[in-house]
């Protein structure tokens, strides 16, 4: 590609101010001595020009105001969430604490049932498992849930 | 107890560091300020993005919601505004994938050879209209752009944003820019002269 052409392609970036220091030199050397590249600099400048000028469309008088108002119950909900889900999480606490105080009961029934220690450990360890991954796939749910309610 | 997004009233005047500052901590009120800051470049950026007015008005209080919440990932040593323009286009670009697909599609580089016999065609036509309908006959053409090619004409030239924000905003490569920049003007120009050429 001789100089012209590739001057010529790089009027629309000089016009737009988007040129490099050294690809601007060229293209005002090269704009200093042809007509025909001056002549198409001009009328790109003159789009470009016509951009800058465009009516400024201005934010609708109230948009920000509807939008605070949409900020602050936003943040009510999620105050309300965060005081909601707090007894959830202690109450969850609590049920999974009381699991563990269950022990004493399952030697008691071991020795009712005649059980050796060690079984009765393993069933109660298995019982325990059970019921807190039972516990953690109901929260999966309600938290899935509680998603889905929010997109909604 | 009150609390602290109780305490604060909107529209403090404060400086945007400390308004950010204030929001990184969880402040919700602190973006207040933020908003009668840029709510007029916000709402054209996005108007030029979607062309609808009550999209674009949607679409400006999802932008602050989203700042709200994506907050804590903003880098305080980057650009506040190029990061704010950057989750606007987001929300934006997924608006129009959703209900506008087709005005995403970024005409082909073959494009350009007609742009270019158009273009070498003199700036006659492009004089008179710039010098007679030119506001009205510019925001159609405009209007008729793909986004990729009016966001970044209206960045540069409405929004006067460098080309390394611009870079910023859209997440793409300096070069890219560049080359949006000039394949949307040599488009614009086309679409300007065909208006003339049928008019005509």
């Amino acid at each position: 590609m001789d100089e012209h052409a590739s001057i010529h392609d790089l009027l629309t970036l000089a016009a737009a101010g988007a040129l490099d220091a050294a690809d601007q030199r060229r293209v005002e050397q090269h704009l200093r001595e042809c007509a025909d590249c001056r002549a198409e600099f001009h009328a790109w400048g003159r789009l470009t020009g016509a951009l800058e000028a465009l009516p400024t469309p201005q934010a609708p008088s109230g948009l920000v105001e509807r939008t605070r108002r949409l900020l602050d119950r936003q943040a009510a909900v999620q105050i309300e969430h965060r005081r909601s889900r707090m007894p959830l999480v202690w109450l969850t606490l609590l049920a999974w604490a009381g699991t563990l105080l269950t022990w004493p009961l399952f030697q008691l029934l071991g020795g009712f049932l005649e059980v050796s220690p060690l079984s009765s450990s393993q069933v109660w360890i298995a019982y325990l498992l059970v019921s807190w991954m039972t516990s953690m796939v109901i929260a999966g749910l309600l938290a899935q849930r509680h998603r889905q309610e929010r997109t909604l | 107890m009150m609390s602290r997004i109780q305490q604060v009233t909107w529209g403090a005047a404060l400086s945007p560091d400390s308004e950010l500052t204030r929001l990184r901590n969880g402040d919700v009120q602190a973006v207040g300020p933020l908003m009668d800051r840029y709510q007029h470049r916000l709402y054209r950026y996005l108007l030029r993005m979607v062309w609808q007015q009550a999209t674009a008005e949607d679409l400006f209080q999802q932008t602050w919601i989203r700042v709200i919440e994506k907050i804590g990932a903003y880098d305080p040593n980057r650009n506040f505004e190029s990061w704010l323009f950057a989750v606007a286009r987001n929300l934006a670009l997924d608006h129009l994938r959703r209900y506008q697909p087709e005005s995403l599609d970024e005409p082909l580089p073959s494009g350009d050879s007609r742009a270019q016999l158009i273009a070498g065609s003199g700036p006659g036509a492009l004089e008179q209209l710039l010098t007679h309908e030119r506001a009205g006959w510019l925001i159609e053409a405009l209007a008729e752009l793909p986004a990729v090619f009016r966001e970044v004409l209206t960045l540069r030239f409405e929004e006067e944003m460098k080309i390394e924000e611009i870079a910023v905003v859209l997440a793409v490569p300096l070069g890219t820019v560049k080359t949006r920049l000039h394949r949307a003007l040599k488009h614009l120009r086309n679409r300007i002269e065909e208006k003339m050429e049928t008019r005509n």
